[in-house]
């Protein structure tokens, strides 16, 4: 009943997918984590496509879960929907730090499509850019309606949980990571996380314990479904089913059998076009932030462990690409055997979120104490404000030429299409 | 890094005073437990007291009893003691009859008695005087007073005689029983034996105890 002798539980991180509900509950035990308890519950296919019908049988979810699985405690940490939160780059000139939330807000006014005194409007900065002659700062501003975000505390507090925090999806995978940096020379280590799950893909640039680019792209797993759907004239549950299995057994390089060559025919193209928005967007990355390339693509998320996703992306690109393992550093004898199964980077969100309220940084099982890490320091100066369509910002970064490797000390040719070694040269 | 933080300020509000109204109502609920409680308590030791209270007087009409029989008592002691002291002083009254009486019983019938001496002493204790002369030096000196009774009678033979004093002598309140004289005597023409015995009886033998 007390656990005044035990670590204290941290709060419960709960991810409302488009297929399903995970929470997902750790506890400092020394230097690392270990998991409490997981439950994931699937969402029916008929309520996935009604916005208030998925919320609803949501929050039904999270009851049965908050009751049936062995939570400590009801205390939830969640992400707003994607849907309702609004993302804009703004480009500032150098002022100083303790002006600059005002400044970001100022010109918040005129940016999102809704009057901003009507919503919850956050920023992160997303580092240094060099525009010209000028040296910039960007700001990713974030804003979601009041009304959205009280709808959704609402519904989400009728689960019986009681809401600890309100993050957002980028954050939580950006956590997963930044939680476990241990040496100074890792804060200035840039890796992309691909989450992909199954109505879109989110693509997040991390540097340090900074997150300096995301991107939410319209390709997921329900595009890959419909296509081999209608490529083999089988119904979509039909199709999920066929390529979860293609995941779990085949190889990337096993095209004899004609139903996986079949389904890598049916999916080529959007995990084509998907590579290409990858690529663009770690191209726009390095023009605008020079001087910081990426050295690893994680993928996470529910469609992540595809295996012909992960070999077209490791050919499209030259950057190491992996599928991430989140839990990898925790303790996870807690999971049940089906959650503890491949990489289980279908978590990361749910653990990003379960470490919302805890500062700490950790280690690996029979890992060492990390340092701790100084802030970052302040900006000066002031110049005009830009607002940057990100969208076309990326497909312009497509025409610029290619960025000279400015630091000698980086391990991998980071740069993403192949073209740049060839500029190099 | 910079954490952005979407719930809603009238959330938390909402939730510190649902937590503020929860501690407040167990707080009621335990101060109405506690009241309950010490009411209960108290109750009970004014039952526990009552009864105390109860038994108490019950012991203090009792020892009220002794105390009034003790009081009577006292009197009768203080009584008693003026009685014994005037006894000490004057010594015990005996009554000629019971005297006479006891004579009688003691004399067989063939005794005939012709004379009766009874004589009071009265003598210092010295022994007593000295012991006691600290202690008591404004007393009374201690007296030792003795009825002497000289009894002259004459018997048939000394076989009666004998007998009378056989039976004087089993009788506890007498002392010193001692034969005085006993000769032959010529009465009216008929021989018999004239005896005279003496004993005492001890006046001071109540005051004493």
């Amino acid at each position: 009943m007390f656990r005044l002798t035990r670590p204290q539980p941290l709060p419960i991180g709960l991810d409302i997918g488009a297929d399903s509900v995970k929470m997902l509950q750790v506890e400092p035990v020394g230097n690392h984590l270990s998991v409490i308890a997981s439950g994931r519950m699937p969402i029916p296919e008929e309520v996935r496509h009604d916005p208030v019908a998925h919320r609803n049988v949501a929050t039904d979810l999270v009851r049965q879960m908050l009751q049936t699985h062995p939570f400590v405690g009801n205390r939830l940490v969640t992400c707003l929907p994607r849907e309702i939160v609004h993302i804009k780059n703004v480009r500032l000139p150098l002022i100083p730090a303790a002006e600059l939330s005002a400044a970001v807000e100022f010109e918040s006014r005129n940016i999102f499509p809704f009057d901003v005194t009507d919503s919850r409007m956050h920023w992160v900065l997303a580092g240094e850019v060099r525009q010209g002659t000028e040296v910039r700062q960007e700001v990713i501003a974030l804003a979601a309606q009041n009304d959205h975000v009280n709808q959704f505390v609402e519904q989400i507090h009728r689960s019986g949980g009681v809401i600890e925090s309100l993050d957002i999806e980028p954050c939580a995978l950006h956590r997963c990571y930044e939680r476990y940096i241990r040496r100074r020379d890792d804060e200035q280590d840039v890796f992309v996380l691909v989450d992909i799950g199954l109505r879109r893909t989110q693509i997040i640039v991390c540097r340090g314990r900074d997150l300096s680019f995301f991107k939410s792209i319209d390709i997921g797993g329900e595009h890959f479904n419909a296509s081999v759907s209608k490529k083999l004239g089988i119904s979509i549950p039909e199709a999920r089913a066929l390529r979860r299995r293609m995941c779990e057994t085949a190889s990337p390089t096993d095209r004899r059998d004609s139903v996986t060559r079949s389904v890598f025919d049916a999916t080529r193209v959007q995990m084509e076009e998907l590579c290409r928005e990858l690529a663009l967007c770690l191209r726009y990355y390095l023009v605008t932030f020079r001087g910081h390339r990426p050295r690893t693509v994680r993928l996470v998320g529910g469609e992540a462990n595809d295996p012909q996703l992960l070999s077209m992306l490791k050919a499209a690109s030259s950057i190491a690409v992996e599928i991430a393992t989140p839990l990898l550093s925790a303790d996870t004898s807690a999971l049940r055997p089906a959650d503890r199964q491949g990489s289980m980077s279908e978590w990361a969100t749910a653990f990003g979120l379960a470490l919302r309220t805890t500062k700490r940084t950790f280690g690996p099982i029979d890992g060492k104490p990390r340092e701790m890490i100084a802030g970052k320091p302040a900006a000066g100066a002031q110049s005009m404000v830009e607002v940057v369509d990100l969208h076309n910002a990326v497909q312009a970064a497509a025409k610029l030429p290619d960025v000279p490797t400015r630091r000698l000390s980086d391990r991998a040719p980071a740069l993403v299409g192949r073209g740049e070694e060839a500029s190099r040269a | 890094m910079r954490e952005v933080e979407f719930l809603p300020a009238w959330y938390t509000v909402v939730r510190r005073r649902k937590l503020a109204v929860t501690i407040q109502a167990w707080a009621t609920v335990g101060l109405a437990i506690a009241l309950i409680v010490c009411t209960g308590i108290a109750r009970f030791r004014v039952l526990t007291a009552r009864n105390e209270l109860i038994s108490l007087r019950h012991d203090m009409a009792k020892t009220q009893e002794d105390l009034n029989r003790l009081d009577s008592m006292t009197q009768i002691k203080r009584r008693w003691s003026e009685q014994g002291q005037v006894l000490s002083k004057i010594g015990v009254s005996v009554e000629s009859t019971r005297l006479l009486g006891l004579i009688a019983q003691s004399t067989p019938e063939s005794i005939s008695l012709i004379g009766m001496n009874l004589t009071t002493e009265e003598k210092i204790d010295a022994a007593k005087t000295l012991v006691n002369v600290r202690a008591s030096r404004d007393k009374e000196p201690a007296i030792d007073r003795k009825l002497r009774v000289r009894l002259q009678g004459v018997a048939p033979s000394n076989a009666e005689v004998a007998d009378m004093m056989t039976r004087l002598a089993s009788n506890s309140f007498l002392e010193d029983v001692s034969m005085g004289y006993t000769k032959d005597s010529d009465q009216s023409g008929r021989l018999v034996r004239e005896f005279e015995v003496t004993f005492a009886l001890d006046l001071d033998a109540p005051t004493k105890e």
